[in-house]
């Protein structure tokens, strides 16, 4: 970054203003309305599975038609409809009149939505731009799968302006107008707060609330504060704290079925009467490009960050740690096999074989023995030979990539357990030299990682939340370098062999 | 700010010349602070979210050396001589003649005059020096590749242009680190060696680059010579030296990895706001400020600029 780059970055920082249109169309509120009134009613109906693919479509309604530049009819609203209206019938009998009314006007009033060739927000946003330097100007859309749309819209009337999602915006800033469509509570704090634009212009419905995150990174506690804080600095502020209308209930982000999400990575597990497949406890992560991936829980996976003034850095993260737009990495699509272990063999030379072994050997009987005495009565020998580690882990102690305990004494436990207690010693020192293989393959795979991307284009990875790459002279095909859109709450045992395999999930119910 | 003429620092742009901003004299103001408040023995913490980090962790460090080296007591003649004629013969050390900089070996001392000679040899012939002529004599470190004299300092005219007053020699030559950066050492490079400032005058610009301010050992061509500013990247394994008065993090993949190793330095965490890792580095400051003492008291001189957080803590 230049010093005139930055001047003007500390420049933006003192002149960006930020104004909203309220947007306003008949219909669109009508269903707006008629949608939050179901929604309410729905919602007290919270265990009943039965409506929540209805409250989901309601949802995602609301949002396609706040955040999309395109007539209302060009929105796949119909097929959303006709969805509605077959869980309408089959439920006349077993719920309330009131609750199918509601359902009914939210029904009626799609209806009408999906048949309207208006394209409210294209028109706010056209209106916005004419009194614009097009050339100078950016249209803010909050999801990568409104970009090509967006582009379509723009392409007559203003081809100069560019379409952006919110991670492109520091490489590509700055302009002289951002037009962002939604309000502010969808994009970062460091939209207004480090600003890429004199103005930005929000577009939002009137039924929409905006209750813009808090901007301070650092806790109150001890504060001590700088004499001009940015709240005031900034002529944003008394802009973003209008107060929010009644939609607080709606959440910001679309409710996800977890459940089912899990399911799909459960997929696979024997049955009782075979040997229990290698499992782990994961999380449920889902990823930009319609995918999924499960992470072991206490694991650390390697994470991409795309630094807003160029250049990467690739480093480790625990998995409980992640969080929403991180860059995680994983194997590719093409990729057979987890590059991790295959650096760490390579590492290991003509010994990796024989560790391999040992670790599969030790592991397998410990396998035997869980699915022979079950998991609490494994745990309750284990106590009982005494382990005082706080939890056995089990499925973390059988999975491939755990080595061994952090305690030698509690490692020996495991091994008179597996009737391996005289090569307590041998297989201590064998684990050691592969965690210790993995670590040093995981910092030179990182190494390399950052040293390919050093001059590679990112303009996929922040534009649609997805890099592959190939490492030079690495048999272990792709890496995938996918954005981490949410992480599922709870975790879910799936087979180890899933674990980290990207999901294909068509028709994810996530946007990116 | 005392002897450095921060208001004539300027950067070439479309043909005219532009002052740098206000945020440089608050970064300078910013890291001059919080070295006071390490040497007045205040383990002190504070971060601030910038909108870029760019050039942040070079102006801030140019504060706190600045600080760093006014608060340095100065050995006296005799103690540096003494340190001088103690060290074995053979022992390897530079000397300031003229503006250069020559590398020459202890042979030891000589008591044939009035007074006790330091005596070197590997310049032109063996040298007698006094107590008073070995003040510009330092040990050079270990495995120091310098064998041949060089120039003490290759733009002595944009160096005083902004440190009026500095004693340019005692500054060239000296040895001693004053402040350390942790950070992505690539960037670091562009913007304190490859970019070029101007330090305006009412006659002719000079012409240099941060470097020739900070003299990072990262960027020196010749590394182990005449250091002030210590870089460590952020990814290396690389520790941070023990004992620093101040350590700037220039990013958060730095100070989530080292902070650890720096727990008796002073901290000045500098987080670019658009960066998606300036939150865990946040959470990171967060978790250490809610164990602290109290909020830190900075008294600034200069107005902190808009789009600026700041927070601290002792």
């Amino acid at each position: 970054m230049s010093l005139q780059a930055t001047n003007s970055a500390y420049e933006l920082a003192r002149v960006a203003s930020a104004t909203r249109e309220q947007m306003s169309h008949p219909a669109v509120d009508a269903f707006a309305r008629s949608a939050l009134q179901a929604w309410r009613h729905l919602k007290t109906l919270e265990d009943d599975d039965y409506w929540m693919d209805v409250s989901r479509a309601l949802w995602r309604v609301r949002r396609d038609v706040a955040a999309t530049p395109v007539a209302l009819n060009e929105l796949s609203l119909s097929s959303i409809a006709e969805e509605i209206d077959r869980k309408l019938e089959p439920a006349a009998a077993a719920y309330p009149t009131s609750l199918m009314d509601l359902v009914s006007d939210a029904l009626s009033a799609l209806q009408i939505l999906a048949a309207s060739e208006d394209n409210p927000v294209g028109s706010a946003v056209a209106e916005v731009l004419s009194t614009a330097n097009p050339d100078r100007s950016a249209l803010l859309v909050e999801s990568a799968h409104r970009l090509s749309r967006s582009e379509r819209f723009l392409q007559g009337a203003f081809p100069t302006v560019r379409v952006l999602v919110e991670r492109e915006l520091a490489a590509s800033g700055p302009f002289e107008t951002i037009v962002v469509v939604g309000p502010s509570e969808w994009f970062k704090p460091s939209l207004l707060l480090a600003p890429q634009a004199e103005m930005f212009c929000f577009l939002t419905f009137g039924w929409m609330r905006d209750r813009p995150h808090e901007p301070d990174l650092f806790s109150d506690g001890h504060m001590s504060r700088a004499n001009r804080p940015i709240r005031e600095a900034t002529q944003v502020s008394s802009v973003l704290v209008w107060e929010s209308s009644d939609t607080s209930e709606i959440p910001k982000d679309l409710p996800l079925d977890w459940v089912a999400i899990g399911e799909r990575g459960a997929e696979g597990i024997l049955d009782g009467q075979q040997l229990p497949a290698t499992t782990v406890d994961a999380f449920p992560i889902a990823l930009a490009d319609q995918r999924l991936a499960f992470v072991e829980v206490d694991s650390r996976i390697d994470v991409v960050i795309f630094h807003p003034d160029g250049g990467t850095t690739v480093s480790e993260k625990p998995v409980g740690q992640l969080a929403a737009d991180d860059f995680i990495v994983l194997r590719g699509d093409d990729a057979t096999v987890d590059y991790r272990e295959l650096a760490a063999d390579r590492l290991l030379g003509e010994d990796a074989d024989r560790l391999r072994k040992i670790q599969s050997g030790w592991k397998e009987r410990l396998r035997t023995i869980v699915h022979e005495l079950g998991w609490a009565e494994t745990d309750r020998r284990l106590r009982a030979k005494g382990l005082r580690v706080k939890s056995s882990n089990l499925s973390y102690r059988m999975a491939p990539h755990s080595f061994r305990t952090r305690d030698q004494d509690d490692f020996a436990v495991f091994m008179d357990l597996v009737g391996l207690g005289d090569r307590t010693n041998v297989i201590w020192k064998a684990m050691g030299k592969l965690e210790s293989a993995h670590r040093r393959a995981g910092a030179k795979t990182r190494q390399r990682l950052e040293d390919r991307l050093d001059g590679t284009d990112l303009t996929s990875a922040l534009r649609y939340g997805r890099l592959d790459i190939t490492l030079e002279n690495d048999d272990a095909g792709s890496l995938a370098i996918l954005a981490v859109v949410a992480i599922g709450p709870e975790t879910v045992v799936v087979p180890f062999h899933r674990a980290r395999r990207l999901v294909p999930l068509e028709g994810a119910p996530w946007h990116d | 700010m005392g002897e450095l003429n921060l208001g004539a620092l300027a950067f070439r742009d479309d043909g005219g010349v532009v002052r740098l901003g206000n945020w440089a004299p608050f970064l300078v103001d910013l890291g001059a602070e919080v070295a006071r408040q390490a040497l007045r023995g205040e383990r002190i913490r504070v971060a601030v979210a910038l909108p870029t980090r760019a050039y942040a962790a070079a102006f801030a460090a140019l504060g706190a050396g600045q600080e760093v080296r006014a608060a340095r007591p100065s050995r006296s003649q005799a103690e540096h001589f003494a340190m001088l004629v103690n060290l074995p013969a053979g022992a390897r050390v530079r000397r300031v003649v003229g503006n250069k900089l020559e590398p020459r070996t202890v042979h030891g001392v000589s008591t044939d005059r009035s007074e006790p000679h330091l005596v070197l040899r590997g310049g032109p012939a063996r040298e007698f020096l006094p107590a008073r002529a070995c003040l510009d004599i330092e040990l050079m470190e270990e495995g120091a590749d310098f064998t041949r004299s060089r120039k003490l300092m290759s733009n002595m005219s944009f160096v005083s242009a902004v440190f009026p007053s500095v004693q340019l020699r005692k500054f060239a030559g000296s040895t001693v680190v004053d402040a350390v950066i942790v950070g992505p050492v690539a960037k670091l490079r562009r913007e304190i060696v490859e970019t070029e400032l101007l330090a305006v005058s009412e006659a002719t610009n000079k012409v240099g680059c941060l470097n020739d301010l900070l003299r990072c050992d990262a960027f020196e061509k010749n590394a182990n010579d005449h250091d002030r500013t210590l870089v460590v990247s952020s990814t290396s394994d690389d520790r941070p030296p023990e004992g620093a008065p101040v350590v700037i993090f220039d990013d958060s993949v730095g100070f989530l990895r080292k902070r650890a190793q720096c727990v008796e330095s002073a901290w000045l965490l500098l987080l670019d706001r658009r960066s998606a890792s300036a939150t865990p580095a946040a959470d990171a400051f967060n978790s250490a400020l809610a164990r602290s003492r109290g909020s830190a008291q900075l008294h600034l001189k200069t107005p902190v600029p808009p789009g600026i957080e700041l927070a601290g803590f002792v």
